[in-house]
């Protein structure tokens, strides 16, 4: 095997790298010199993350919406990593306000707008700062956010565990990663 | 003017506002199966010599697999439901 063709060492555990998948996708993949893995799934992860916001606006990532559904939605989405709690504080912040005799912060609808924090009137002409999504475009925006957390959740075990895909590639046809390393007991060698 | 048609005409900030999508929204299930089949197989395949031929592979699995279980859900709700649960009136 030539240096060109080297595969990363298999090691069980790879705290660094899991570390690095939580932070941004694919890195974790990345720094264990497996690059073009680590592009495809930071490529796939934050294509499926950024399309969703394409698609459904700011509002699909919302920890604080009055739909159960995107609340329960921002704990896979979470991990996506840093990014997500960076565009939910955005949102929470810049896109939320609270209204006269309200007590919870909600967005402002046509006619109002957000200044310092508070929905008032909006001016001759003024737009609100964003529209929410609504029906299937939210949902989908929703989804795609969801998936790119889950998915990330995955390429997450694989970066901590990188052993588990050498395993499976050494193991005969049919039987499972877990099998493989359970019976080799450090996951194979080369993958 | 009803909320909805004052927000459509308003003008399009992409990642702050929703795409005028609800015509085509069932295309946009397109890129999400190659998008989770580009990380999904990533991160599975042992080597990445054939990559691309396996993510084509899932995301016509999955567009498949969607519109099958569409269809499944349209014949139970719209053909079989109404033949064991008849409702007077529709």
């Amino acid at each position: 095997m030539t240096a060109a063709h080297a595969q990363p060492e298999p090691v069980g555990f790879d705290a660094i790298a899991g570390g690095l998948a939580l932070v941004l996708p694919g890195a974790g993949h990345f720094y264990r010199g497996d690059r073009r893995r680590g592009v495809f799934i930071a490529i796939g992860i934050l294509g499926l993350f950024f399309g969703g916001l394409l698609i459904g606006g700011v509002s699909v990532v919302d920890r604080r919406s009055e739909r159960h559904e995107t609340r329960l939605s921002f704990i896979g989405q979470a991990f996506v990593g840093p990014t997500v709690f960076v565009v939910d504080a955005i949102h929470q912040s810049r896109f939320k306000g609270v209204a006269e005799g309200e007590a919870r912060p909600r967005h402002p609808l046509p006619g109002e707008t957000i200044r310092g924090g508070r929905i008032q009137p909006a001016m001759q002409g003024e737009s609100p700062p964003m529209r929410p999504s609504l029906g299937k475009v939210n949902e989908i925006g929703v989804l795609y956010c969801l998936l790119a957390g889950m998915l990330n959740f995955i390429a997450f075990l694989d970066a901590l565990f990188p052993s588990m895909r050498a395993a499976a590639a050494a193991a005969p046809k049919g039987t499972g990663a877990i099998d493989a390393v359970l019976r080799t007991g450090s996951g194979g060698g080369t993958a | 003017m009803s909320m909805l048609t004052v927000w459509a005409v308003l003008a399009y900030r992409p990642f702050l506002d929703p795409l005028d999508a609800h015509r085509f929204w069932w295309a946009l299930l397109l890129p999400l199966a190659l998008f989770t089949a580009m990380a999904y197989k990533a991160v599975r395949v042992p080597v990445l010599d054939r990559y691309w031929r396996q993510v084509g592979i899932m995301s016509l699995q999955i567009v498949i697999g969607m519109v099958a279980l569409g269809f499944a859900f349209y014949l139970f709700t719209q053909i079989i439901l109404p033949r064991v649960l008849p409702m007077p009136g529709l």
